[in-house]
């Protein structure tokens, strides 16, 4: 007698265990991830230039064919009373601006629409302009020397480009400033490592903070550079430039 | 008058103390039954087979000895005055299968412990569950419930929410660093033919044991058979083992070994399909043990163990040598213990331990010697424990002890003969503890509660680790269990335990400005013996985790110190079924998992990959009857399991990277991927049959068996995990699998 109650009650341990079991299996809510697509925007706004591009694309799932960019979203740009609808051209499959000039430390907004993806908001504050005071025009340039600049009020980074008279590339590198300095010093020995003598222009561009996450983050992590809804960046950069005689050897 | 009253009270008393052990081979028998006919008095023997019985009355009576599985041992003495009398005795096995005494012991071991958690594993449950090639002990713990695996071939421990770095694996006392070296992490470092006895806690551990956040697992080697000259060989697929132990004067000594031929299977693969293959990989592992007892109050064993891995490859593409790649690993180990009975009240056990874990990689290339370099890495660990055991009465034993640790980790980079890297961490853990073990109500509840007091070096600091059990056994055959403790770490790995392959790991002590990694345990637990075969046991948990050193998953930080791990949180709970029954001629069990792992860094919890939220195991074996012709005198045992997926994160999609490229005055762009969330996807469902027959025999008039694994029946193809590749055009995602069809493996053993 007590043996077969022991044994009741081993079998119906054994029924309550598998019956918890099927329970617990049926209720494991697998929460796998579902791809949405976004609008992938790449823009940056420069001084140097007038008519402005914004290349407005999209996200592709992981075995999705891709495509060609969107040439038919909705794109503003905002500058208080400035409302600017972009008008995409398709030889060069981007959106471009009307003559504009752009002001330093002013905010301009940015919103993509399309239909079947979120609204993409985006904003940068173009960085503030800045004087050089070494070289100027026509100073010789060598490798001991120390560039030296205003520091631009909102630049995260500059880049700085040699530009030989007549035509050709010289240095071109990116320098990372100290925010607190009120003067940017650049040695340039310890950046510039191609041999070069000649007359060059040099364009040193202060680059706002989205510019930099967006070069800086780099592509192993998805860039929402400035961006709200999408991927992508939308940046600025201030240019100044000045000219020297560079004796690189 | 008090005090002369009670002094007359003590010398009405008598007690006796002493060893029991097992007539055939002289190996303590754990968790013996002994008490006196007539009487409700009794006790068990402790792990190394002691026993002290008090408060005996004076005059004549009859002292028994019972352990399933061995004929009971009958003593008549007469206590004549308040003395201790010493009784060794040695238990002769009776025809019964041995495998009761497991039973047996744990049985004992539910009426007389406070303990949750706690699995312990003979050589038969090793070697009769199917596994890959051969059995392993790792491989079987792996289906106990609370432990999780990645995949079919992986030869971790993931413990109730716990990565394989926060177990202590200690084998005859001695810190196995990285317990899963061999052949890629498919085997252990435990040779199982040399394995005694095992004990898993797989969370709630006592005072005595620290250093680690999860679980502990302890492995005793056998002690060497002290009557006869014995020993066993076998030949598998890929590895042949063998054991010889034996007697000595006053003493016994065992040693196994064990070797690898994979390379010479992969040489006759070559001869046989003229094939070019090259696998140049082998490992060998020794286990030794002498055992020396100059009196019954002491004994004295050296054990060592050294396990090594070698990749070996040598280039010759031009008919010279080109290059040349060494790649040696393993662990090393010797221990001295000597166990002494101070006083039949008061036993001790010392230890002296040495351990030493090293990884050496060195590159010759002979057409360019600016491209040689070596690789490095060393542990050195040198041990001394003592652990004490008072027994006050027959309800109280008040356990003590200390342990300190001295413990070097060198590692260099060289290339090119110049040291490009080296660097060499000291540190120092002293640990005390104190721990009661009490019966507040004899046979009804009992507390264990303990402390543990640990200085660790870096950083000069102090931790205090609380640790409490209590069990409430409300029926002879139910009882409740509760345990509650903190736990600390001071060294952590900084290779990610993430990862669904790694061999060995990169141990570093936790630097002086961190905190350092913390785990609080609250075990419940619910034990019901059926009947003396039977139990099932129920035991919720949960664990918080503070300051865990993580790194990532795709990045080993072989140089850095551990300032350049993340820091988190994380928290563990579940609730493990265990149902194990043991028979004369069958024995199996049935686990069952439910579990929740955590972590936390900055962007809040996520799911590590070794969350498995359902595990199962089901394990029966069976005597094959009689009647059953040619398999006879043989046992079949078949191992099913099903377990829900792991998390993983894959590339979800892909944008074009747009820059602008001055030179060429254009916009230019990479594809790039976008990563879901870290544990946004789940691995399908696995689940496999594998099965083990074993055919005992007689060779030469030697006894001896062979058996068949086959793993994988069904021919069930579980997805390990998944790769993504892509170009501009296609994206193909492949699914690996590692037992992509029924594997047969084979064997024989012979005893003599």
């Amino acid at each position: 007698m007590k043996k077969k109650s022991i044994a009741r009650s081993f079998y119906v341990t054994v029924l309550q265990l598998v019956t918890l079991l099927l329970v617990c299996i049926a209720c494991d809510y697998m929460n796998d991830e579902e791809f949405e697509p976004q609008l992938n925007i790449f823009g940056v706004l420069s001084n140097l230039y007038q008519r402005h591009e914004i290349i407005v694309d999209r996200t592709y799932a992981i075995d999705e064919p891709y495509g060609p960019v969107v040439d038919d979203a909705i794109v503003i740009l905002l500058r208080d009373t400035l409302i600017d609808t972009l008008e995409f051209l398709y030889s060069s499959e981007r959106y471009y601006t009307e003559p504009i000039m752009l002001d330093p430390l002013t905010t301009y907004d940015l919103t993509v629409e399309k239909e079947g993806f979120d609204t993409v908001y985006a904003a940068t504050t173009i960085p503030g302009d800045f004087a050089i005071f070494f070289p100027l025009y026509n100073d010789t340039l060598t490798l001991r020397d120390t560039i030296l600049f205003e520091q631009s009020v909102g630049a995260a980074l500059y880049g700085l480009t040699f530009i030989r008279y007549g035509g050709g590339w010289g240095p071109s590198f990116l320098y990372e400033p100290d925010p607190l300095d009120s003067l940017v010093q650049i040695p340039v020995g310890e950046y510039v490592h191609e041999y070069c003598t000649g007359q060059f222009m040099i364009y040193i561009q202060a680059y706002d903070s989205n510019y930099y996450e967006y070069y800086f983050v780099g592509p192993d992590s998805v860039a929402q550079a400035g961006i709200a809804g999408g991927v992508g960046l939308f940046g600025s950069t201030w240019s100044e430039a000045t000219s020297a005689y560079v004796i690189f050897e | 008058m008090y005090f002369f009253l009670l002094v007359c009270l003590l010398n009405a008393y008598g007690s006796v103390s002493g060893f029991v052990t097992d007539a055939s081979n002289g190996e303590p028998l754990a968790y013996t039954n002994i008490y006196l006919e007539n009487t409700t008095l009794g006790t068990a023997t402790n792990d190394n087979g002691y026993y002290i019985i008090h408060k005996i009355p004076l005059g004549a009576c009859r002292i028994i000895f019972s352990y399933v599985g061995y004929e009971s041992g009958i003593v008549d003495t007469i206590i004549e005055k308040a003395q201790n009398y010493t009784i060794n005795i040695e238990l002769s096995p009776s025809p019964i299968e041995v495998e009761e005494v497991t039973v047996s012991a744990e049985r004992t071991r539910f009426e007389r412990t406070v303990e949750v958690s706690h699995i312990i594993f003979t050589p038969r449950e090793i070697t009769s569950v199917p596994n890959l090639f051969e059995g392993d002990l790792i491989k079987t713990l792996q289906l106990m419930p609370g432990v999780v695996t990645m995949h079919d071939l992986s030869n971790k421990l993931y413990v109730r929410g716990g990565s394989p770095d926060e177990n202590l694996v200690l084998l005859d006392g001695i810190t196995v660093y990285n317990p899963s070296t061999h052949l890629g992490g498919l085997f252990s470092t435990f040779n199982p033919e040399a394995v005694g006895y095992a004990e898993l806690y797989a969370g709630g551990f006592p005072a005595n044991f620290g250093d680690r956040l999860s679980s502990v697992l302890s492995v005793d080697t056998k002690e060497g058979n002290s009557k006869n000259y014995t020993g066993s060989a076998s030949v598998g697929l890929i590895t042949s083992k063998f054991l010889f132990e034996g007697p000595i004067p006053r003493g016994s000594f065992l040693v196994a070994g064990r070797r690898t031929y994979f390379e010479a299977l992969v040489w006759l693969y070559n001869q046989i399909r003229d094939d070019t293959v090259s696998l140049p990989y082998y490992f060998y592992d020794v286990i030794a043990k002498v055992n020396f007892n100059p009196s019954s109050e002491n004994r004295f064993t050296v054990a060592g163990l050294s396990s090594t891995d070698v990749v070996s490859y040598l280039e010759n593409t031009t008919g010279e040598a080109d290059e040349q790649i060494d790649l040696d690993w393993g662990n090393r180990g010797i221990s001295l213990r000597w166990r002494l009975v101070f006083n039949p009240k008061f036993y001790g056990e010392m230890i002296g331990a040495w351990s030493n874990f090293l990884t050496n990689l060195e590159y010759i290339d002979f057409t360019d010697t600016t491209e040689n370099l070596n690789l490095y890495e060393d542990i050195v660990d040198y041990t001394l424990k003592c652990d004490f055991n008072y027994f006050w009465d027959e309800n109280h034993t008040i356990d003590f002890g200390v342990d300190g640790k001295a413990m070097t980790v060198g590692y260099n980079y060289d290339i090119t003969e110049d040291v490009f890297l080296e660097q060499e961490q000291k540190v120092n853990i002293v640990s005390a503890y104190l721990q009661n073990k009490s019966f507040l109500v004899p046979n009804i509840l009992s507390i264990k509660a303990g402390l543990r007091g640990i200085y660790y070096s870096k950083g000069k600091r102090f931790r205090f680790d609380p640790r409490f059990g209590i069990k409430y056994l409300f029926k002879p055959n139910t009882a409740f269990n509760f345990a509650v403790g903190r736990y600390s770490q001071f060294i952590v790995t900084m290779n990610s335990q993430e990862s669904y392959f790694s061999v060995f790991d990169f141990w570093r002590p936790v630097s002086e400005t961190q905190e350092l990694p913390t785990a609080y345990h609250v075990v419940a637990g619910f034990e019901q013996w059926f009947d003396e075969e039977t139990k099932f046991t129920i035991e919720p948990y949960y664990k918080k985790y503070y300051n865990l050193l993580i790194p990532t998953i795709a990045e080993i930080f072989f140089s850095e110190p551990t300032d350049s791990l993340k820091v988190g949180d994380g928290y563990a709970a579940g609730i493990d079924f265990f149902l194990k029954k043991n028979m004369k001629n069958m024995f199996g069990w049935i686990s069952y998992s439910l579990s929740y792992t955590k972590r936390k860094f900055e962007a809040g919890y996520y799911s590590p990959r070794y969350d498995r939220r359902h595990n199962l195991n089901i394990v029966l074996g069976f005597t094959i009857p009689q009647s059953v012709p040619l398999i006879r005198n043989g046992t079949l045992s078949a191992r099913w399991y099903f377990a829900t997926g792991l998390p993983y994160s894959r590339d979800i999609g892909r944008y074009r990277y747009y820059y602008w490229d001055p030179r060429s005055t254009t916009y230019e762009y990479d594809w790039t991927t976008i990563l879901s969330a870290y544990d946004a996807f789940h691995i399908p469902p696995s689940h496999r049959l594998d099965l083990h027959l074993e055919k005992n025999m007689r060779i030469f008039g030697l006894k001896g068996s062979w058996y068949i694994d086959v793993i994988n029946v069904y021919n069930r193809k579980n997805v390990a995990f998944y790769t993504v590749e892509y170009d501009e055009d296609r994206v193909e995602i492949d699914e690996y699998v590692l037992l992509p069809m029924p594997i047969p493996s084979f064997g024989f053993n012979l005893r003599f």
